[in-house]
This record gives structure tokens, C-alpha cells and sequence, in this order.
């Protein structure tokens, strides 16, 4: 049984390995964490210290299927990001509390698709990541 | 632990909490103080959010005003909320200070700075020293009494510590509850 699990698991860690995730935190424990958490789980990942350094590292032209975007960053601010990256999926990691209709502001956008507010359960991160790019 | 009569005998507190007490102490200093009025500088929180929490636990908004350093940074926003003025962004600490002396000049009771670790995020401990050190006189000057709320976060013990260094009191909450 273990072991079927175990092949489930290195299938799931190969497929994911065709998805890159790309993590913009100017706290550099937080990009980490994520990294180390998503690795696991067989996703490619590239880090961002703030929004300036995403865009430039996104004019790279890697193809990236995923943004996991702190909503709260120095320079460039998240809003301005955002604006800028209409086909690649978003999702809001942010420690600021927002009011529930700020919330629903923030999904107008049709590529943000989900919001995780620090501090995350980890379970909960890798859901999010899963039920916006596949396992 | 009462923040009001805390106040009564000092003009300047700095309150240390640890983050699982840190909301409640903020919304209990929130209310105690809004029988008069109160200038609230959020640095961690949108208004609107804080609109909603106060509205849910009943508080009295009539006299409590915002400085709102965050919503800037994540949406438009427009300036014509009364009780609200906006930022564009955390990191315009000009803006911010420019803000807080309009404010204090129209006679605020209270001010209650949430919180001083946020702004590590966005300049370093000289400037973030400097700026909550001028935020101190200009209260002291207007006669405005001031609550500077901080997270027990280890890495952030030193800013903490120097501004502890021009208060008045320094409390810490969880320690003394």
C-alpha cells in the first residue's frame, strides 16, 4: 500500500515538474519556506524579491504557470504587477487583513484565482496551488 | 490591563504583545479610547477592514478617524472618505508624517500607531526610529496621547527596544496578563 502510494507520489512530483511556480516575497524566510514546500511537491520554482525584480525576471520569457504574489511589497506595488501580467494565474499571499469586499476586488482580475492570508497552513498553500495548476 | 487609565498617566506607551493576543489588545485599546477622539494609523490593515471588525464588535465609529498607509497599495482609492485619509503607500513616509501633523493639529485625544514592526518592511531602523521619534514630539507637542502597538518578533527586538527608549511606559502585555 505504501508503496503504490509512493509511485502515486513520484508521478504526481514528475507531472508537477512540468509546472513553474514563480514566488514574489520581499521576505526572504517566506520565499524559502514556499520554495522548499513547493519543491517537495515536484514544482519548478523561480523567487522574486519584489515586483520590480518578477517583472524582470517574467520578460525572461520562461514560461511560468503560476504566481504566488505578496500583496504588500516595497517598490513596484502588487495592484501595478498585476495590471502588468494578465496571462499567467495569481494568487494573493498577503499578511495585510482586507475587508471581504476588498476581497472580491481583487478576483476581478480573471487570472487571480485565490488568496492565502499569512500566517498559512501549509496544507492549505499547496491546495490552493494544486486546485489553480493541477497536481 | 487598561489602556485608558494607562493613558491618564502617561502620554506616550509602547505595548508589546505576542500574536495571538495582538488583535484583541488592539480592538480593546480601540475601544476604551473611542469615547473621544481618536487618530488611528494603520499600517498592516485597510480600512475597510477595520470598518468591518470595528462595526462587528460593536464599536462606536463617530469619533475614531484613519490614517490608512496600506489600502493605496493594493487598490484605487479615492479621497473622499471623512473619517479616512489614504497613503499611497507604506513605504511614502513623507506622506505619512505629512498626514499625521494635519491630523494632530486639528486635536486628536488620541493617537494609535498599529503597528511600529510594519514599517521595517518598508525602511530601515534609523529612519523607522526617526520617524516614530517625531511622531513622539509632535503628540507631546499637540497634547495628543499615544499608543505605539509592536509584535514580540525577535528580529525586530532592537527597533522595539529603541523606541521603548522614548516613551514613557513600555508594556508588556502578555507578561503582565
Amino acid at each position: 500500500m505504501a508503496e503504490k502510494k509512493d509511485d502515486k507520489g513520484k508521478e504526481g512530483e514528475k507531472e508537477n515538474k512540468e509546472k513553474t511556480i514563480m514566488i514574489v516575497d520581499d521576505e526572504k524566510d517566506i520565499r524559502e519556506t514556499i520554495k522548499t514546500l513547493l519543491e517537495s511537491e515536484g514544482y519548478e520554482i523561480i523567487t522574486a524579491e519584489d515586483g520590480d525584480d518578477a517583472l524582470k525576471k517574467l520578460k525572461k520569457g520562461k514560461k511560468i504557470d503560476l504566481i504566488l504574489l505578496d500583496i504588500m511589497m516595497p517598490g513596484t506595488p502588487a495592484k501595478e504587477v498585476v495590471k502588468k501580467v494578465k496571462d499567467i494565474k495569481i494568487i494573493f499571499v498577503s499578511v495585510v487583513k482586507t475587508s471581504e469586499s476588498e476581497k472580491k476586488d481583487l478576483f476581478k482580475q480573471d487570472n487571480v484565482v485565490g488568496y492565502i492570508q499569512k500566517p498559512f497552513d501549509t496544507d492549505d498553500l499547496i491546495k490552493k496551488v494544486k486546485d489553480a495548476i493541477g497536481q | 490591563m487598561n489602556f485608558k487609565n494607562k493613558l491618564e498617566k502617561n502620554d506616550i506607551l509602547l505595548v508589546k504583545i505576542g500574536s495571538n493576543n495582538y488583535s484583541k489588545a488592539v480592538l480593546q485599546a480601540t475601544k476604551e479610547l473611542s469615547e473621544k477622539k481618536v487618530c488611528y494609523i494603520t499600517m498592516n490593515k485597510t480600512y475597510s477592514s477595520l470598518e468591518e471588525t470595528f462595526s462587528d464588535k460593536g464599536l462606536d465609529m463617530n469619533h475614531i478617524f484613519f490614517i490608512d498607509a496600506i489600502s493605496g497599495s493594493i487598490k484605487e482609492v479615492k479621497q473622499n472618505e471623512k473619517r479616512v485619509y489614504f497613503i499611497s503607500s507604506p513605504s511614502s513616509l513623507t506622506e505619512l508624517s505629512l498626514a499625521i501633523s494635519k491630523f494632530l493639529e486639528k486635536g486628536f485625544d488620541y493617537v494609535i500607531f498599529d503597528s511600529v514592526n510594519n514599517l521595517l518592511t518598508y525602511h530601515n531602523m534609523n529612519t523607522a526610529e526617526r520617524f516614530l521619534n517625531r511622531i513622539t514630539n509632535e503628540s507631546k507637542e499637540n497634547g495628543t496621547k499615544t499608543i505605539f502597538f509592536a509584535l514580540k518578533i525577535k528580529e525586530q527586538e532592537e527597533l522595539i527596544n529603541k523606541v521603548s527608549t522614548f516613551v514613557d511606559e513600555t508594556i508588556n502585555l502578555e507578561e503582565r496578563q
